[in-house]
């Protein structure tokens, strides 16, 4: 790109340093204070046998030896967080992005419409969750009387297995008013110049789309899919709420088993191991994600 | 490079009046398509809330009729005021702006800061402490609860707004720190690069540059701060025990019981407590909605 | 750059002493404090109760008004301070103020925590407060009443459902059949009655169906135990140290129970927690299984306006007629600060006369749990001729130790899967046997 800049000579590197140090100190500081000690806590705990109504008993290594080896739900829960991960993740960013595109368009009453669209995220989840019933009842949901009315099969969406997992990738669908956003916040921020150069050289709309439009949107992408998988490995509210993990604990997502383990069940020691365990594969994915960041994501101002 | 850098704030700022992709489709039937399926997946995405509303105005046989009736009969807007004398609903729309304003100014201002720290200025560590940055989102809350609270029990804090508002001063959270970083790095650096040459200091790049050009993150941010402080429970639930305290959020929760939900009432609530924040949304728009993208339908 | 090292180290150094600081704050605060302020309050006795917080249920928010009232005045010199909280989060507060140093002398109850909080050490048994009072003893209770583990006392109960059947009187009156209610007198009312009833009561109306019963609440631990008692079996062996649900007698009860579902004669869960449109009140099923608290739903869906409402005990099995006592109680603390406001607090809430009374409007008083108070009904079409065919055999759920795990990560499993037919009955009781087992043996 035509704006890419130059590194600037060393004298006010320092400075330079100690400034940057002072910005980020609030953050430092607040991390210090408020999220070390508690991140650290749990660490602990993971070690211990940990009810919350009593001391923590010192296990040493044994809630990780049970999770890898005896716990069958540590496997089933984590495939059933990989499946949701796998299929909502790209979903929604795409989705997303194409709503973006769409709520971008400047005519009358675009922004009723932007409102509209982020509803769906304002909304209080115990509020939809009679709603998510209703849609997709066996019995008597919308959803079916449609497919029903275009003759297509029917399901109990929320009591079959086979599909539950897919049921929640589609009601994912309505929370991509956050996400797209971001999106329509960032194309704004695209300079028009290089829009105009562009028009000069006779681009067509798909060619300006997918060698400006794109590439200078890459930094969101880029935020929307590591936060995207940050927050989809630890799905939790629809599960919580609607299915309570079944039928046959096809919706136990991971966080909602360690939820289980924390507050139902009072082992919080073992919640903490869980979480450590998720903790590290997240920390997996998004190492790869940064690593790839540097092929694909395009920073105007990189230094 | 120098003949760009004079040129880009001049076109960012006043070239919107004119659709740059120039395309021609401003014809009738292009919008009219366009409306349509506009309206047609905003029916599908406002079904919940279409539902929603409907429920709020049924009577209690009503809600659960079947076939399922989307029509209330009788319409009861009664509902919306039995719902606001279950639980003092003013004493708690008092408490949430408080929090909701504290922690969203607290947040905007340090996030905003700390981004530009991360995005705009190089130091030795700053890889790493953006990687520390980013991994405090990975451990899930849930066993950080305990280990909190028990902290906000030593510093004498519980039974007061400080644990929801005071940590929104220390940078607000991971999110959105990522989230303004990356808008400020979409900024070209000729900018401040130009303003540097002529002796600014780096707090007034801040002020005097990157905020001017970073409205439409800074609303958005904004706008999700509000949203997750103002619908936050759990954490006005563990930290206020006196009832005179609570916040909305935690007021619907009171239309459940162990064995029954009084959703017309709670529908009517959760419909009252979306509306502020539905409302800040429709004004922060314009911020970060300016902008045109390469269609711009230049039918205004 | 010796110094750019030298200052990262300082940064370093500084973390690492931040976070040692940090991890000890966060460490659970002893949990001796409290007894200090008991001690110190020489004046004004104060007993601190963990409550349910019943906010936007008017009927139990005036009781608990009127209760409070009718305390202060029976006892100006107690005080009582209460930190209560919703449903919704309700574990989370009393987990997050118990490791924060609150000390509580009266908790509200839930019984799948009983065996954890005894495990804790939290809660006390309640044997020796029974025994110094001598306002009252231990046989004044019905045995019913008593949440008990291992021959120890630990919940007196303040509210009691007692389960039966709800059934449409219209719909069977207008089919001319013979009531449940009937067939139950005249000795009748058996499971193959049962089964009848929900095939003939089965149809289906412009295109929807009409369910014969609803089964649903089978699922719930606590009320599937009462058809196990009248086929002859439960869930554990008498110590606990086994499960018997492969056993003759449950995998014919669950064969029996799945007929139901495979028929079609009950509706398929659609969820587990959201309510279903598919209900008794509004006529969509038949008939189904609840305690007394019913009454209130019954009332709030309007379904007296809709239809009679017709009421039966469970019917007799192969090993007789029983109805479960499903217990709300308080537990006490093992080391409370200050036992005789805890303690007069404990009695006239749990099983005054008085809060029998003021407690009535919001489902209590039918099965009371002390045998001088009367039994006390709200509604005129309530059959209290069911509720005194109930009474004698009434029976209480003996809670597994680690009930809570049991129901969420094997029970609930295993009876969605026999809904749902994917595997013999015999195949999936046998591994629910084998995982229980080993769950209350780990």
């Amino acid at each position: 790109m035509a704006l890419q800049t130059k590194h600037r000579p060393g004298p006010l590197a320092r400075k330079e340093a100690w400034e940057g140090r002072l910005y980020i100190l609030p953050w430092l500081a607040g991390f210090l204070i408020f999220t070390i000690g508690p991140m650290a806590a749990s660490i602990y705990f993971s070690f211990t046998k940990y009810s919350v109504l009593s001391g923590a008993d010192w296990l040493g290594l044994d809630n990780y030896t049970k999770l890898f080896g005896a716990d069958r739900l540590f496997g089933l829960t984590l495939y059933n967080t990989f499946y949701f991960v796998i299929l909502s993740v790209p979903l929604n960013l795409f989705a997303a992005f194409l709503v973006a595109l769409l709520l971008s368009v400047q005519v009358r009453g675009i922004n009723l419409y932007r409102t509209l669209y982020y509803l769906p995220v304002i909304t209080p989840a115990v509020a939809s969750a009679l709603t998510w019933g209703m849609l997709f009842s066996g019995d008597f949901g919308l959803v079916n009387a449609v497919l029903q009315a275009l003759g297509l099969p029917t399901f109990n969406w929320l009591f079959n297995p086979k599909i539950t997992k897919l049921v929640f990738v589609i009601m994912g669908l309505w929370g991509i008013g956050g996400s797209a956003i971001i999106f329509l916040a960032g194309l704004q921020n695209v300079p028009r110049v290089l829009y105009e150069a562009a028009g000069i050289d006779g681009a067509n709309l798909w060619h300006r789309f997918r060698h400006i439009t794109v590439p200078m949107m890459t930094p969101l992408i880029f935020f929307n899919l590591v936060l995207g998988i940050i927050g989809t490995f630890q799905v939790f509210t629809g599960a919580y709420i609607i299915t309570a993990g079944g039928p046959a604990n096809s919706t136990l997502f991971y966080v909602l088993y360690l939820y289980n383990n924390a507050f139902r069940f009072f082992k919080m020691g073992y919640a903490s191991a869980l979480a450590w365990v998720l903790f590290v594969i997240i920390l997996v994915f998004t190492v790869i994600q940064l690593r790839m960041a540097r092929l694909w994501v395009f920073y105007e101002a990189e230094r | 490079m120098t003949q760009t850098r004079a040129e880009v704030p001049l076109t960012i700022t006043g070239g919107r009046k004119r659709s740059v992709a120039g395309l021609s489709m401003s014809g009738l039937l292009t919008r009219l398509a366009l409306y349509l399926f506009l309206s047609f997946v905003c029916l599908v995405l406002l079904f919940p809330n279409i539902w929603m509303i409907s429920t709020s105005l049924k009577d209690s046989p009503q809600i659960f009729a079947y076939p399922p009736e989307l029509i209330p009969a009788p319409f009861l807007w009664s509902n919306y005021l039995v719902a606001i004398q279950k639980f003092p609903f003013f004493l708690y729309l008092r408490n949430t702006l408080i929090v909701t304003g504290l922690a969203t100014f607290g947040t905007v201002l340090s996030a905003s800061l700390v981004a530009f720290g991360f995005a705009r200025r190089r130091f030795p560590e700053r890889e790493v402490l953006f990687a520390v940055l980013l991994s405090t989102m990975m451990l899930p809350s849930i066993v950080t609860l305990i280990p909190t609270f028990v902290l906000f029990t030593r510093l004498g804090w519980v039974n007061t707004f400080l644990p929801l508002t005071v940590p929104a001063f220390f940078g607000g959270g991971a999110f959105y720190i990522f989230l303004l970083r990356q808008f400020y790095l979409t900024l070209p650096y000729d900018y401040d690069e130009a303003a540097y040459i002529d002796g600014a200091s780096s707090l007034r790049v801040w002020w005097e540059i990157i905020l001017p050009f970073s409205k439409a993150p800074l609303a958005v941010i904004t706008v999700f701060t509000v949203l997750s402080n103002w619908n936050d429970f759990m954490g006005p639930l563990i930290y206020m025990n006196k009832p005179h305290m609570r916040t909305l959020a935690l007021g619907l929760q009171f239309f459940r019981d162990q064995r029954y939900t009084q959703w017309n009432y709670l529908m009517a609530a959760s419909t009252l407590t979306l509306i502020p924040v539905l409302i800040l949304f429709f004004a922060a728009q314009r911020y970060f909605m300016e902008g045109i993208l390469l269609t711009g339908l230049s039918g205004r | 750059m010796t110094k750019q090292l030298s200052r990262r180290e300082f940064m370093r150094n500084a973390g690492l002493a931040g976070t040692g600081l940090a991890l000890a704050a966060c460490a659970p605060v002893a949990q001796d404090g409290a007894m200090d302020d008991g001690s110190m309050m020489a004046e004004k006795q104060t007993a601190y109760i963990f409550d349910y917080d019943p906010t936007g249920t008017d009927a139990w928010v005036e009781a608990d008004q009127l209760f409070i009232e009718y305390f202060t005045e029976k006892y100006p010199d107690y005080e009582i301070i209460r930190e209560q909280a919703p449903w919704a989060g309700f574990t989370e507060k009393l987990l997050t103020s118990i490791a924060g140093g609150s000390e509580y002398d009266v908790i509200y109850g839930y019984w799948q925590w009983l065996p954890l909080f005894i495990e804790n050490n939290v809660i006390g048994p309640l044997d020796d407060l029974i025994d110094a009072d001598t306002e009252i003893s231990a046989d004044d209770f019905f045995d019913y009443a008593k949440e008990t583990i291992e021959g120890e006392t630990y919940g007196l109960a303040w509210f009691i459902s007692g389960w039966l059947h709800w059934y449409n009187l219209s719909a069977v009156n207008e089919a001319g059949a013979t009531t449940p209610k009937e067939m139950n007198v005249n000795g009748d009312w058996d499971y193959d009655a049962w089964y009848q009833f929900a095939k003939e009561f089965t149809s289906e109306q412009d295109g929807v169906p009409i369910y014969g019963y609803e089964m649903g609440s089978g699922r719930s631990v606590s009320v599937y135990v009462m058809l196990a008692w009248a086929w002859g079996t439960e869930q554990w062996n008498d110590d606990f140290s086994a499960s018997i649900m492969d056993n003759e007698e449950n995998v014919a009860l669950w064969k029996w129970i799945q007929q139901f579902y495979l028929e079609g004669l009950t509706p398929l869960p659609g969820s587990s927690t959201t309510e279903q449109p598919i209900s008794y009140t509004n006529g969509r099923s038949m008939a189904t299984m609840a305690g007394q608290w019913y009454t209130r739903t019954i009332v709030q869906d309007g379904a007296p306006d809709l239809f009679d409402i017709g009421m039966v005990p469970f019917p007799t099995g192969p090993s007789g007629q029983y109805s479960v006592a499903a217990l709300n109680s308080f537990y006490f603390s093992s080391s409370p600060g200050n036992v005789d406001p805890a303690w007069a607090w404990y009695k006239e809430r749990s099983f005054s006369e008085a809060a029998a009374s003021i407690y009535a409007s919001i489902g209590g008083g039918r099965f009371p749990s002390i045998k001088r108070v009367a039994p006390a009904t709200v509604y005129e079409w309530e059959d209290t001729e069911v509720y005194e065919a109930i009474r004698p055999i009434l029976r209480t759920y003996r809670t597994s130790p680690k009930e809570s795990e049991w129901i969420n990560t094997y029970w609930n499993v295993a009876w969605d899967e026999m809904v749902l037919g994917t595997r013999p009955v015999e195949e999936i009781l046998g591994q629910l046997a084998e995982e229980s087992t080993a769950l209350v043996n780990s």
